[in-house]
């Protein structure tokens, strides 16, 4: 069975094909970074006329890579309940136009479910129950995957997601956007314990999130060792603030595991491909006898193979959707 | 020739309004919504339905025609996302058909003012504005309120309030059709007028 997947939900213009769930046949992303670097940010409507520009140059390159012909096509899933509106509604106009025009299923699928199975286009011997981190610019949960479409949320965010604070971060420090991965970069030439940064919510009992602190913790550093005209690295500077980060998601998801006696974990998002937060859970779960997960490089961030790999899924579950189906910018998992 | 003629007539420019128009054996058929913001629902079922109901496959069509604006930058999205994926899908080729154009096509022979400023609705109680010079090609094209098009084009003698109609659509789609007048469907974008001057006016986000 081959699955076309479409996601448009922010910054990325991604169309895929898969096989059976797991065999990514292409899987294309058009990411619009130099876009929206003059902004520092997303610009909503910059965004979607991005996305409409190249969204037939997109399906176009992953029919060429996956070697196939429109109607080698058995269904198509497509993101249409998280992201920005006017993203969101390309890729679910030119969803509606395939299934139509080859009278295929459509399948609508929630972004983060999608991250949630991009771990399963990989990794066979995840399975359920497991405990996912989900960790981008946009979410920032842990949930408790009990079977296919049974999920537990029990950790989220109560402000900021850990991607965004890393990209204001940047922003403010002048690196450029997006700010996870010059972060990243910057800190490997970094002593991440030159400067203490508070670990948010630690000693809290429950698993949720709090990242806002810590950026104003940041700036009040970097503007007290300006004031006091001291020198300083700004690599020391971002090594130390990513690893306030990367501990309190390590230990907030640890926690967690050990709590609700799960044996599996799976880290997903675009945060998840931080060198140090897989490093650091990778040398904590070995010592735990906790099997740990990452999708690849290239499905960390959005992409549609992991909606058409949730597509899959649903589809087998008669998760189907109609042609008047609309979007929505953040229902419940 | 023309009465051999299957074209679709798509027109999500207008906020509150879809329509879907079928051109076929010489008439026209059309089937609408008038749900607010009601593009993404609709106009995929409008398609399938008109079609359906006049027997006829989107693999039948000569071509496909959309309004390209100016009006709501979200309904003109959507309504170009679904024709360039339909037209890629079923290598039909596509014609866009301008509001203001259409506007002038039924006004041009009834009009003996020098100055004149047609209106399309936006937001924020502005329009889509086209300033002409009667007796030159001089055009405008742009988004103000009507004080700021007033003080900036003091001479205007008429001004009208326009809100095409899906049956003026069609002698401006027949003419760009005998012309010979597609677009690339993998380049054609909506007629945005406005940037939303987007560099000059965004504030940057600070943290």
């Amino acid at each position: 069975m081959i699955i076309l997947g479409i996601e448009t939900s922010c910054d990325d213009t991604s169309i895929a094909i898969v096989k059976n769930g797991n065999e990514v046949l292409s899987n294309v992303v058009w990411n619009q970074n130099k876009t929206h670097e003059y902004y520092g940010g997303i610009v909503p409507e910059l965004g979607a006329r991005r996305h409409l520009q190249v969204i037939n140059l997109v399906i176009k390159e992953a029919f060429e890579k996956a070697s196939i012909s429109f109607k080698d096509i058995d269904a198509v899933a497509v993101n249409n309940q998280k992201g920005l509106i006017r993203s969101l509604l390309v890729g679910v106009s030119a969803a509606k136009a395939i299934s139509y025009s080859l009278n295929i299923p459509l399948i609508p699928v929630h972004h983060i479910e999608g991250h949630i199975y991009s771990n399963f286009l990989e990794n066979e011997k995840l399975q359920f129950p497991h405990l996912c981190l989900t960790v981008s610019g946009g979410h920032n949960l842990l949930v408790l995957v009990n079977n296919h479409f049974e999920y537990e949320i029990i950790g989220n965010t109560l402000d900021d997601a850990a991607g965004e604070v890393l990209d204001k971060v940047a922003r403010f420090l002048g690196l450029g956007f997006p700010g996870g991965p010059l972060i990243d970069k910057l800190s490997k030439s970094g002593n991440n314990k030159k400067y203490h940064f508070p670990r948010p919510m630690l000693e809290e009992s429950n698993f949720d999130f709090s990242f806002s602190g810590l950026k104003t913790s940041l700036t009040r550093k970097v503007n007290e060792l300006n004031t006091k005209e001291e020198e300083y690295k700004i690599e020391d500077i971002a090594a130390s603030f990513q690893e306030a980060i990367v501990e309190t998601l390590v230990e907030k998801t640890l926690k967690a595991a050990k709590i609700h006696q799960i044996k599996q974990i799976s880290v997903v998002g675009g945060v998840s491909a931080n060198s140090r937060l897989r490093e650091l859970l990778k040398e904590r779960t070995s010592k735990m006898d906790l099997d740990i997960f990452f999708p690849s490089l290239s499905l960390t961030t959005d992409n549609a193979a992991m909606i058409a790999c949730l597509g899959y899924y649903k589809y087998k579950n008669h998760q189907l959707g109609n042609l008047d189906l609309e979007v929505h910018s953040n229902l419940d998992l | 020739m023309k009465e051999k003629l299957k074209f679709l007539i798509i027109n999500t420019s207008d906020e509150n309004f879809t329509g879907v128009s079928l051109f076929l054996k010489g008439r026209i058929f059309s089937k609408n919504s008038s749900e607010e913001r009601g593009h993404i629902k609709n106009l995929m079922p409008l398609i399938r339905d008109i079609l359906m109901e006049n027997s006829c496959e989107v693999s039948d069509l000569n071509f496909i025609s959309i309004v390209e604006g100016p009006g709501s930058w979200t309904g003109l999205r959507i309504g170009f996302a679904t024709l360039k994926v339909l037209c890629l899908i079923n290598n039909l080729k596509l014609i866009v058909i301008n509001n203001f154009d259409i506007f002038l096509r039924e006004f041009k022979n009834k009009n003996n003012s020098t100055e004149i400023a047609i209106l399309i609705g936006s937001s924020n109680q502005n329009y889509y504005y086209r300033y002409l010079l009667s007796g030159t090609r001089e055009k405008t094209d742009g988004i103000s309120s009507l004080e700021t098009l007033i003080i900036k084009y003091p001479n205007i003698e008429k001004i009208y309030f326009v809100k095409p109609d899906i049956s003026f659509f069609v002698d401006e789609v027949l003419e760009k059709y005998e012309k010979n007048i597609f677009v690339q469907i993998d380049e054609v974008e909506p007629y945005y007028i406005s940037t939303g001057d987007l560099k000059s006016n965004f504030v940057k986000a600070k943290l």
